[in-house]
């Protein structure tokens, strides 16, 4: 077995080494994914020409045919259209929906790991509270309070998804906060703020970030998952969560409702994903 | 070794999942079929909600409620297919002249289901009950009574003004006789849920959330009735569930469908699509006290903004149609067929609004309850008609409790809102329609008091034929107002197994279990 | 001593936090707007009959009573009447647990089933085909909305093939019960799997770098023996922890699955009352449910102390 090992790792060596990034076909096909849903989220109008939100009675419930890649809808709308244009909604969620978390749950946690003390205590009682609510109950209490809509997914995709980064930041933060390297810092004297931000931030951030790719695919599917119970976007905006919802009527016989925007939400759910778990590996590799 | 453990995994997998696919559940009998129709001791209804309680004057008394408590409660008449009222537990009636006292035969040796024969008192209680128990949301088709004098043989009740639906409300459900005795055992809370009735069928089993059982009542006045022993209640909280359900045989009825599931049953050779006449009505309803429908030529241009027949053909198929009077033709001479249902002309309603003096197009939110497939639906086909004529819709969709507070304290612009007659008459829904101090005019906020007065004119009125057209007056001026704007009506829509028969619904949404039988 | 301190201190910290958590559920509630009365009495309900209800409910006394009531309740271990049904909540809560109960424990089953066999492949044969082609197929199960992959199976299994029912839950018997549970088993273990197949890969690649430890140092079979011996300690207790931690939170978190499914259990019955404003229902579960989840976590972190010597209080 060493042998064989050792074997590789020369061979390696020999060979102009290719960037970290593109030897892993995981990240490779995630990024490929992920730019593919941007690109639709950005330009709808490129893949289709019809009109996501015309109703045309006549023409509901259609099979997939030609004229309707992925058939119709009860009020003869195209799904397919109606797909492509949800992909923004959908897109935003997820990003947005872990962008002010992943900011203001990292400052917290940056300043609640490295200044310790009442704060610290508050943050983390704070967090124990809120963490003891069933994630999916407090999810649709804060719906009900704000009320339906696409501000208000964010809102509380950001009022509950805090939490997850001020822990993991200042999980790091107190462990990089008694290394030599901060130690040595302080001995400096360089300032507090100059510590969090130069010296601290870069190493704690990349853990962060690569919880954020996978992030985004649970924000999407609880944005999803917030129009599938009726609290989410409001009609007749096409969000894949919504569309899912609507065809839940027709189950029995109209599947391609169902089956469509459930594929595209996997689909790129697995893109965030395998883009989230390769950074780990690369970012594990580069060794910190 | 690892490799054999990994296929061993895999065949217990598979395995266990060829246990679990056992195909369809067996039917409970197997028995041959003989020359002789056999029929079945059991039915089973697929019912979505499960009632709340089982007296039907408890609060929140709906669908479900009412539909159990029929088989378990009667009264002293009934409504027939016509509307021809009809003798129950009462024999013969006579109404005094005035119009204010009723006076009642009853039948002879009515027993409750525990065996208890029916008194006086129970009579005298269970009506004053039906006007005086404070939660109940149906007070008001009792509250007209003044007094009750009942003996075991004859019941008297004295109104406090002349009532001409009186006779109907009296066929109402919630006018039933319940035992008093009982009532005082096991005190108030508990009778919501322990009924003793006098009707065919009496409560065996209650398993909150799952299921109910109803059982032959054995001391029924009606020899032979009820033709099937139990019925059974399984609360399915879904709708594809319940059809599924449905076609594999585990329930036998269900009611209150989607039309979303209609082709289904039809293609189901084995299913019986019923649909029966109903006093359902779905109605568009405006709040007149806010911009922009305080203007009532922006209202009355919603006539020709809104394409009922789209509507009525989209979300229902051939099983609904547009109406235009506030009163439902199911109830016949009542409903005003003077009035038509306007066609869809959105440039004619552009031009309106222009007359009225309107240039830009009129923003308004339709905001609905959003746990019914057919308001989402009813919702995003007017948005689309109506922005194509002069109008700017936004649709808002609320659960159920807050779309609640919006209609109630009149913040809304629009909604759309359900009706169904408990009476064949024309009091309930214009009535609704009209009171502003209960119910803020059907949250339109209109203030009527000539309406007003002529409704309750028409309540006293004890000439039919006046009557009617004192209603149909009403509706006239319902459609002027514009506020209360009607849809398209709707029927019962029941899916059963066509092993069953005796199958009816009433216009008001009620049936008789008692008659139902299933072939084996 | 040090533990028992600590097991101390944090059972009384247990105290304050479900305090604020009834605090927090009990005011989010009535912020929600919405009222109990009206909901209860339907479309045509009088303004009159309203008011008769709310003073009935007691919902018309001001909040800070309201909440005291409930608070006492709590300390009595009464938990209450549902405010639209009017039964004990007790009484809904031995209705609906064994349900979520029994597909939380099947869930959890299948997904220990599925993630040794995949996550030992995995780890044995790490960072080769195997393993790539299990991680990804893992990756897949966490990004597919539970939801749809529900309703997918449902259509398959139950329309189509009417191997299932297509929801709803069969009391009958034991089997009946097994057949209504699986499609929803298998919708709810996926997320789970590939979390416990992700850990078991990780532990078994440990296991399997031991080995060629072992042979490479050849420094004595002891102590490669020992070291070896405390990553299988420690992958099982990673293992049993993801496991119960899990566990806790499916039982408050299956809501999406029964609502699709149509099991009357305790999700179902947690979003059925918040819309309908079933303030005592609500309250009650939020506040059971993070009980439990606090006990649980206390029960992982002691069963910690006691394992590995390395966390200090």
């Amino acid at each position: 077995m060493i042998n064989i090992k050792t074997k590789i790792e020369t061979r390696d060596k020999k060979r102009k080494p290719l960037p970290d990034w593109m030897q892993k076909p995981t990240f490779v096909v995630g990024l490929v994914i992920v730019i593919m849903f941007v690109f639709i989220a950005l330009f709808p109008g490129a893949l289709t020409n019809q009109d996501p939100l015309e109703i045309n009675v006549a023409e509901a419930l259609q099979k997939p045919n030609s004229h309707h890649l992925f058939g119709t809808d009860e009020y003869g709308r195209d799904i397919y259209t109606r797909i492509l244009y949800g992909a923004r909604i959908d897109l935003a969620m997820g990003v947005f929906g872990v962008l002010i978390p992943l900011v203001i749950g990292g400052i917290l946690g940056l300043i609640a790991g490295y200044y310790g003390g009442l704060f610290d205590t508050i943050v983390m009682r704070i967090i124990d509270v809120l963490m003891a609510f069933p994630f999916t109950i407090l999810v649709i209490v804060i719906m009900s309070i704000l009320g339906a809509g696409i501000r208000n997914v964010f809102i509380a995709l950001w009022l509950v998804g805090w939490m997850s980064y001020t822990r993991l930041v200042r999980g790091e933060v107190m462990k990089a906060k008694n290394t030599e390297y901060i130690q040595a810092a302080k001995v400096e004297g360089f300032t507090d703020k100059r510590i969090l931000l130069r010296h601290l931030l870069p190493n704690v951030i990349s853990s962060a970030v690569v919880f954020a790719a996978s992030d985004v695919v649970l924000c999407m599917l609880t944005g999803a998952s917030m129009s599938f119970l009726g609290l989410g976007v409001q009609l007749p905006a096409p969000e894949w969560g919504a569309i899912l919802n609507e065809g839940r009527s027709y189950i029995s016989y109209a599947w391609w409702i169902t089956l469509f925007p459930g594929l595209f939400l996997a689909f790129n759910g697995v893109g965030f994903s395998l883009l989230g778990d390769s950074l780990t590996d690369l970012l594990r590799r580069k060794g910190r | 070794m690892k490799k054999k453990l990994l296929i061993v995994a895999l065949l217990l997998i598979v395995a266990s999942i060829a246990i679990f696919a056992n195909g369809e559940t067996e039917k409970p009998d197997a028995t041959e079929a003989t020359s002789a129709v056999e029929y079945a001791d059991e039915i089973v209804v697929g019912n979505l909600s499960e009632p709340k309680y089982l007296d039907p004057n408890a609060p929140g008394v709906g669908g479900a409620e009412v539909n159990v408590c029929q088989q378990i409660y009667e009264g002293l008449v009934k409504t027939d297919k016509d509307g021809v009222i009809l003798p129950c537990l009462a024999s013969d009636w006579t109404i005094s002249d005035d119009g204010m006292v009723y006076t009642f035969n009853l039948v002879p040796g009515v027993t409750f289901s525990d065996g208890t024969p029916v008194t006086g008192e129970d009579w005298e209680w269970s009506l004053l009950r039906a006007r005086d128990y404070e939660a109940s949301s149906y007070r008001f088709i009792a509250e007209n009574i003044d007094t009750v004098e009942a003996t075991d043989s004859q019941v008297v009740i004295t109104l406090k003004q002349p009532a001409a639906p009186f006779i109907y409300d009296l066929a109402n459900f919630n006018m039933v006789v319940g035992c008093k005795k009982h009532w005082e055992e096991v005190g108030d809370a508990n009778y919501l849920t322990d009924p003793i009735g006098t009707g065919p069928y009496m409560l065996e089993s209650w398993d909150r959330g799952k299921s109910l059982v109803l059982t032959a009542n054995p001391y029924y006045r009606e020899e032979g009735y009820p033709l099937t022993k139990n019925i059974k209640y399984l609360i399915v909280a879904d709708d594809n569930t319940r059809f599924m359900q449905l076609q594999s045989g585990q329930v036998d009825i269900i009611g209150d469908i989607p039309f979303s599931i209609v082709p289904m049953i039809k293609s189901n050779n084995d299913l019986v699509l019923d649909m029966f006449d109903s006093t359902k009505i779905r109605y568009l309803i405006l709040n007149t006290t806010m911009a922009p429908f305080d203007d009532v030529a922006v209202r009355r241009a919603m006539y020709y903004a809104i394409d009922k027949e789209e509507l009525a053909q989209a979300i229902t198929g051939v099983y609904g149609n547009p109406v235009s009077a506030l009163v439902s033709p199911t109830q016949g001479k009542w409903s005003n067929s003077s009035l038509e249902v306007t066609p869809y002309q959105p440039e004619k309603a552009k031009e309106a609004l222009k007359a009225a003096g309107y240039d830009e197009p009129i923003k308004f939110t339709l905001s609905v309850f959003s746990g019914s497939k057919v308001y989402e639906q009813m919702a995003t086909l007017i948005q689309s008609q109506v922005n194509k004529a002069g109008f700017d819709c936004d649709i808002e969709l609320l659960e159920s409790a807050a779309i609640g507070d919006k209609y109630t304290s009149l913040s809304h612009q629009a909604t759309i809102l359900m009706w169904i007659d408990d009476i064949r008459d024309a009091s309930e829904v214009c009535g609704w329609t009209v009171d502003y101090d209960q119910c803020d005019a059907w949250f339109t906020g209109l203030r009527d008091q000539d309406l007003e007065d002529l409704n309750d004119a028409a309540f006293k009125e004890l000439d039919e034929d006046k009557r009617v057209e004192m209603y149909q007056e009403i509706q006239q001026q319902v459609y002027d107002n514009a506020n209360v704007i009607p849809m398209f009506s709707t029927g019962f829509a029941y899916a059963s197994s066509n092993k069953i028969k005796g199958l009816y619904v009433s216009p008001f949404g009620v049936y008789e279990s008692k008659n139902w039988q299933k072939v084996k | 001593m040090n533990r028992l301190n600590y097991i101390i201190k944090r059972i009384l910290q247990i105290i304050p936090v479900l305090f604020v958590v009834s605090i927090l559920i009990f005011f989010l509630l009535r912020f929600i707007g919405g009222d109990p009365a009206r909901l209860i009495l339907g479309d045509k309900a009088t303004k009159s009959a309203i008011k008769a209800l709310q003073i009935k409910l007691g919902l018309d006394q001001p909040l800070i009573t309201q909440y005291w009531i409930f608070l006492k309740g709590i300390f009595k271990l009464d938990l209450g009447d549902s405010l639209s049904l009017q039964v004990a909540v007790s009484y809904l809560l031995k209705q609906r647990m064994p349900v979520t109960i029994k597909l939380t424990l099947f869930s959890a089953l299948l997904a220990i089933i599925f993630s040794l066999p995949l996550g030992y492949l995995a780890g044995k044969y790490k960072d080769h085909v195997w393993d790539h082609t299990i991680r990804t197929l893992t990756l897949v199960f966490i990004s597919m909305p539970s939801f749809w992959v529900g309703l997918l199976l449902m259509i398959l299994f139950g329309v189509k093939l009417g191997w299932f029912p297509a929801g709803g839950w069969d009391e009958t018997n034991l089997f009946t019960q097994l057949r209504s549970l699986l499609l929803p088993a298998i919708t709810e273990s996926l997320a789970l799997t590939a979390l416990l197949m992700r850990d078991m890969r990780n532990s078994v690649a440990d296991i399997s770098q031991m080995d060629y430890v072992y042979f490479a140092k050849s420094k004595g079979i002891k102590q490669s023996a020992v070291r070896k011996h405390h990553i299988f300690r420690n992958a099982l207790i990673s293992y049993v922890t993801l496991v119960s931690i899990n566990i806790a939170y499916m039982l408050g978190g299956s809501v999406i699955i029964e609502t699709v499914f149509a099991l009357p259990g305790i999700g179902k019955l947690m979003i059925d009352s918040i819309f309908n404003r079933d303030y005592q229902v609500v309250q009650s579960l939020v506040l059971l449910f993070a009980g439990l989840v606090m006990l649980v976590n206390l029960i992982t972190d002691i069963l910690y102390s006691f394992l590995d010597p390395r966390v200090s209080y």
